[in-house]
């Protein structure tokens, strides 16, 4: 039991700290490890990382409540897509085959990697609210390191909504923050600079989250004596992340780690073939 | 009159929240060492169930290695609850039931669902 724990911690902090720099979040990490080092059943995996995505996404959005990062009346109004999303994901989750899970999981995994390659920070946008933004007065401005303010208008918040749901539905169904699905619905579709796009999704991802992870707990997919270790390990990874983050220049790293996780996207559709 | 700053307040929760789960999680991993449990996993078939099997009907190690992740789960929803009281607070009616409605939802998925 010990040498189980403690290896399993030692993981789940160099899970913990890969995701906050990349800034995928150690769920989508710690997944394959359970799956292919500990043999752990794919639905129990996915049950111990949704309890580490509460962890570091909370603890995340509680930094960026400070700093006001953070659009609040966006967060919630979306909530409401991303809630519904995790319940229908967490629901199919009980009846789909697991082989399927590792195909969907693959092919986020791949997603996951095209903006932490490619995206670009962009500081202002120059869109007018639509009419739901205007009605629930959602644009903001944030003060960014350079202690600039920039102003932000919202607009194709229908479609933010849809691009939500999708968010929490793959959370629900695949026990991860889905920050990557968030970050396309706010940033993509609804113009909001990548900044506040990022931390309104760590906000969101705590109650996404929730949703689904008391029906996992019902259902009897998170093995306490599993996701503690995994919990704490992530969550201690993601605090050194972020401070290793202050000092290093990450784009290597964000290529190496792309091709690892490219690779093990490839693991987890040769396991869903059973060729692996 | 000064604004309140409720971002604060909501920071607040989640690190009280966070940080209390982390260290029943460490007191967890420390008992469940050596009682060599790799975890029966049990079906539930409601929240009522599991609160009944866990906590009613006999104590165990495993009623208390749930616990940090019974609090950890309940951080998001009094993030949420206290939303309606600042939303309530700053009069922002049309938040108050948008947040209203999560609360809905998230009540419905642990009660109901």
């Amino acid at each position: 039991m010990l040498t189980f724990y403690i290896s399993l911690i030692i993981l789940a902090i160099v899970a913990g700290i890969i995701g906050s720099l990349l800034g995928i979040g150690g769920g989508i990490i710690i997944i394959p490890i359970l799956i292919f080092l500990y043999h752990i059943n794919i639905k129990e995996a996915i049950g111990a990382s949704i309890i580490s995505v509460i962890a570091t996404s909370s603890g995340a959005a509680s930094v960026y409540l400070k700093d006001k990062l953070i659009n609040l009346k966006t967060g919630m109004f979306l909530e409401i897509a991303t809630t519904t999303g995790a319940i229908s994901g967490a629901t199919l989750l009980g009846i789909i085959n697991p082989i399927a899970l590792f195909y969907i999981f693959a092919v986020v995994l791949i997603l996951s990697i095209y903006p932490m390659l490619f995206k670009k920070e962009d500081k202002e946008k120059k869109v007018k609210n639509d009419y739901l933004a205007e009605k629930l007065e959602l644009s903001s401005s944030y003060i960014d390191n350079d202690g600039v303010e920039y102003k932000y208008n919202i607009n194709n918040t229908p479609y933010g909504l849809i691009m939500m749901y999708i968010a929490g539905f793959a959370s629900g169904l695949l026990g991860i923050g889905s920050g990557v699905f968030k970050v396309i619905a706010m940033d993509n579709i609804m113009n909001i600079p990548m900044k506040v796009s990022t931390t309104t999704s760590n906000f969101m991802i705590g109650v996404t989250a929730l949703a689904s992870s008391v029906i996992y707990l019902i259902k009897g997919y998170i093995n306490p004596y599993l996701a503690l270790p995994v919990m704490a390990g992530i969550f201690l990874g993601s605090l050194i992340g972020t401070k290793l983050l202050r000092r290093t220049s990450n784009n290597r790293l964000k290529i190496i780690f792309s091709i690892i996780l490219f690779i093990i996207a490839i693991e987890m559709i040769l396991r869903g073939a059973g060729l692996l | 009159m000064k604004k309140i700053d409720y971002n604060k307040y909501i920071s607040y929760i989640l690190r009280i929240g966070v940080g209390l789960s982390f260290i029943l999680a460490i007191i967890g991993i420390f008992l469940s060492l050596n009682s060599n449990k790799t975890g029966k996993i049990y079906k539930y078939t409601s929240i009522y169930n599991f609160i009944y099997i866990n906590y009613m009907k006999h104590l165990s190690l495993t009623s208390f290695v749930f616990i940090p992740i019974i609090v950890l789960i309940l951080t998001p929803l009094l993030r949420v609850i206290f939303s309606i009281f600042m939303f309530k607070q700053e009069k922002n009616i049309q938040f108050v039931f948008i947040t209203s409605f999560v609360l809905i939802i998230l009540l419905i998925s642990i009660f109901i669902i």
